[in-house]
């Protein structure tokens, strides 16, 4: 739409000076008279005669309309000279500007962010011909990108180092900040939102708003979800989880890569339906950190391209095995110290029962567990976590040995023998223990209790009656688990699933340095909100902030007409153009029909 | 003769101009006139009185009826021819100007007159009337009337009744009158024709039309200029001014046919962009008459 209201009033008066003029010249032009001879004038003025109009002089009508004409011109240039005057507001203009992740999809061959910056521009440089103007950058989190000015070289400084944010435009907020903008300036205003979809019609706003839509309909391809978590029944294996979806009416393919660091796990190609969404799964070793990345490459849509890049990258962390510190102590147990060598995540320090028993209270509570094997817990030793291997007689109510037990049942359902299997094995002697209320038998054999789990409010205690010298368990891969899993619920740990953080929120720091995807130390405001996606480092912990989440269908921006503005009724510059043109029509048919001389 | 060429003067040797029997003068012709006399064409039987010259009786019809009666027969005179040609301005208006035609429709009654006899001459008129010129009795005066007819240059205002007033001054004789004209006057016209009917003249118009008289196409903001008297008109034409026009010269040509008829005359249309036989054909074409020497047309 053309405008003038760049110029200043006297340029704006010469335009309408010179449309005036022109209005003046087109009446005369009509007006002036072509010669023509004729046989008789009589005959035409006795025509004229009983074709004269009867409602207003013939001779006025001409002037009349060459007056409302010129009226309406001059209308039309003040209307396309000020944006603000059709809406009838002067002062203050707040352009909110869209600065979420769609506004990086391609459009029009250029990114939709440069139209919209161009747009920004030009408005700027209206609005600040008669008035203020500010823009608010309606990222995640709405802020002021220009505060209120009427100097538009401002502009250019507020838009150094702009850049998008990951996730999606607050345009809703960004509305309710730009009209609070106007209110406190305490002038009439109007507010402009230049961005690739609407704001919620129902928002109320006391400004006008004026919706300046960039974009048309665009294709993507997204990762619409991607997790990792450790294998709960591997110890140091990672399972990742990617969903890949498509926001295309067409079909389409990309090659799929899921990395740890350097290290492929994944890398297929992968054909998706319109519309449609596929999910894969990959796993990994590491019982390090694993900082993980799934990306889509070489896309390929039908008759199409994709639209947005950053949607083709998402991140996730598999945080490192938490080694469990063990007091392992025994006089030598060759099958059990072999079984907790092969946890790569457990730490054992092994001691002799006389050590152990000059150990304080304090050292002990520095282990997350303790095995005694074939040693006494002393009753004052009050540690939360314990696992007795073929404790003396005496110890949990223990009622003596039983020769030759067979092992009738076990109870699989407990985290403590989780996959474990005892079918058909042999024990040549076990002690039997005396179960309490709250007790669960582990091992039965018959009536009797050969191991037991007992659990309080501030302790968790498993014993197990068999003698390991007297049994062939320790031979069978059924072992290392028993002893693994009696560790992990002794030790209650919990198997947690580390979900990838939304971007928008915040990285709580305290006094650690945080370093950004890039490896740069990020800056003290960025945390309040992580508008980037990536794997941020913040001490020793890593962070993985995903824009899977927000994956979804491209706003079809420009789909809508022009200028759109919540006003019901069209802008007065149709109006007014409408009006001079049923004028100009409703003048040229009396003029044909005779009405006019 | 430059205005007839042979081709139109051998579509007029054709041609008979038919003039009723009052309007026939006094020499002998080839018009039937109202005079029972010493003719060839056998007109009827009346009863014989004593005076009545014997050579007329018929004595056949004595021996059949044993009554005598005596044969009369028409008297055949010739006539004058009056062809008034209208030199107004507006006769310059047409494609091709209707003056051209005029001048030719006038030679052609002038020579067709001429063939039979009679004794014709062509008046142009406008707002008053020339001095009556010789009439062309044989091809002797031809080359004066092509130097007449193309002296005749269209100018100046219309008024019909004062140059009918002015031939009546003359005492021109009692004939047919051919009036060669657009009819683009507003007034003059009932009174001309009821005066050359009051003279005893038979009337015969011509009305040489053109489709910027009858239909007019231009539109716009116009100045018109009449051709006659110059007067500048200003106006905005349109469609609904130029049906109005229309019907305004429709109302007026109507006007004049009809006084025209009322004072016994016969009104012929004719378009400058017809062929000229046709133009010949529909002036010279009408009801048949009987004269002596045959059937008249």
């Amino acid at each position: 739409m053309m405008t003038f209201a760049a110029f200043a009033w006297t340029t704006l008066a010469a335009i309408a000076g010179g449309a005036a003029l022109t209005v003046l010249a087109l009446y005369l032009l009509r007006r002036t008279p072509r010669p023509q001879v004729v046989s008789n004038v009589t005959f035409w003025m006795r025509a004229a005669q009983s074709s004269r109009p009867r409602f207003l002089r013939a001779s006025k009508i001409p002037w009349i309309a060459f007056l409302i004409t010129l009226l309406a011109a001059l209308l039309f240039v003040g209307e396309i000279g000020d944006p603000r005057f059709g809406q009838g507001v002067r002062g203050t203009t707040v352009i909110v500007l869209a600065a979420g992740r769609s506004m990086g999809a391609t459009s029009d061959g250029e990114p939709r962010i440069d139209r919209a910056v161009r747009e920004v521009r030009r408005w700027v440089d209206r609005s600040t011909a008669g008035g203020r103007v500010a823009v608010v950058r309606a990222g995640m989190r709405p802020e002021t990108l220009l505060a209120l000015t009427d100097n538009p070289a401002d502009l250019e400084r507020a838009l150094d180092g702009f850049e998008l944010d990951d996730g999606p435009a607050d345009l809703r907020g960004a509305v309710r900040l730009a009209d609070r903008i106007i209110t406190t300036s305490g002038d009439p205003g109007q507010i402009l939102v230049v961005a690739d979809e609407e704001v919620d019609e129902g928002l109320e706003t006391q400004a006008t708003r004026v919706l300046v839509p960039v974009g048309v309909p665009a294709d993507t391809l997204a990762i619409g979800d991607f997790t990792a978590r450790r294998d709960p029944l591997a110890a140091g294996e990672y399972v990742t989880q990617v969903q890949l979806r498509s926001f295309s009416s067409r079909e389409a393919s990309a090659r799929l890569q899921i990395y740890d660091g350097d290290v492929p796990l994944l890398d297929r190609r992968v054909t998706l339906r319109p519309g449609a969404g596929v999910s894969y799964s990959a796993q990994g070793f590491s019982a390090e950190r694993a900082e993980l990345t799934a990306r889509i490459t070489d896309i390929e849509i039908t008759g199409s391209t994709d639209a947005l890049a950053v949607d083709d990258v998402a991140h996730a962390v598999v945080p490192a095995l938490d080694p469990l510190s063990v007091l392992y102590v025994s006089e030598g147990n060759p099958f059990l110290e072999a079984a907790l060598a092969v946890h790569p995540s457990v730490q054992v320090d092994a001691v002799a029962p006389g050590v152990f028993a000059g150990q304080s209270a304090e050292q002990l509570a520095a282990y997350d567990v303790l095995i005694l094997d074939r040693t006494a817990l002393p009753a004052d030793v009050e540690h939360s976590s314990v696992v007795l291997f073929s404790p003396p007689s005496g110890q949990l109510g223990a009622e003596g040995p039983a020769e030759a037990p067979r092992v009738t049942a076990i109870l699989g359902s407990h985290p403590a023998l989780h996959g474990v299997r005892m079918d058909g094995i042999r024990v040549g002697r076990a002690l039997r223990f005396e179960t309490e209320p709250g007790d669960q038998v582990l091992i039965r054999s018959g009536s009797d209790a050969l191991a037991v789990a007992r659990e309080t409010t501030s302790r968790r205690l498993i014993a197990y009656g068999l003698d390991l010298g007297a049994t062939d368990l320790v031979e069978r891969e059924a072992f290392p688990l028993m002893v693994h899993d009696s560790l992990q619920w002794a030790a209650a740990v919990r198997d947690e699933i580390p979900l990838p953080r939304r971007l928008g929120e915040p990285i709580y720091a305290a006094d650690q340095t945080v370093l950004g995807p890039d490896g740069e130390p990020v800056d003290a405001t960025t945390l309040a909100a992580i508008r980037h996606l990536g794997i941020y480092h913040v001490g020793e912990r890593a962070e993985a902030f995903s824009a899977a989440i927000h994956a979804r269908e491209i706003p079809s921006g420009a789909s809508a007409a022009r200028f759109r503005t919540s006003d019901p009724l069209p802008p007065l510059a149709v109006l007014v153009a409408v009006g001079l043109l049923a004028l100009i029509l409703l003048e040229w048919t009396l003029v044909h029909r005779g009405r006019l001389q | 003769m430059a205005v007839l060429d042979r081709a139109i003067r051998r579509v007029l040797d054709r041609m008979r101009l038919g003039v009723r029997p009052r309007a026939t003068a006094g020499r002998q012709g080839s018009h039937r006139s109202p005079l029972k006399a010493q003719g060839v064409e056998f007109a009827e039987h009346r009863p014989y009185v004593p005076g009545d010259d014997v050579r007329h009786i018929d004595w056949k019809a004595f021996a059949r009826h044993g009554q005598l009666v005596i044969r009369n027969f028409e008297e055949e005179r010739d006539a004058f021819v009056h062809v008034l040609l209208d030199v107004t301005g507006s006769m310059s208006r047409g494609a091709p100007p209707k003056i051209q035609v005029a001048q030719k429709l006038a030679a052609a009654f002038a020579y067709v007159g001429m063939r039979q006899f009679d004794r014709a001459r062509v008046v142009p008129f406008a707002d008053d009337l020339d001095d009556l010129p010789l009439a062309v009795r044989g091809a002797q005066d031809l080359p004066m009337l092509e130097k007449l007819l193309e002296a005749a240059e269209p100018a100046g205002p219309t008024n019909f009744a004062a140059a009918i007033r002015a031939l009546a001054s003359r005492g021109t004789p009692r004939g047919l009158v051919a009036v060669i004209t657009d009819v683009m006057a507003p007034e003059g016209w009932e009174e001309g024709f009821r005066h050359l009917g009051a003279m005893g003249h038979e009337i015969r118009v011509i009305r040489v039309g053109c489709a910027e008289d009858l239909a007019p196409t231009f539109t716009g903001e116009l100045e018109l200029h009449d051709a006659e008297t110059g007067e500048r008109v200003r106006l905005r034409v349109n469609k609904g001014l130029l049906e109005r026009y229309r019907a305004e010269v429709k109302k007026h040509l109507e006007a004049a046919k009809e006084s025209c008829q009322r004072a016994g005359g016969r009104w012929i249309e004719i378009d400058v962009e017809m062929p000229m036989d046709a133009m010949i054909k529909r002036v010279f074409g009408g009801p048949v008459h009987r004269t002596a020497a045959g059937v008249e047309r």
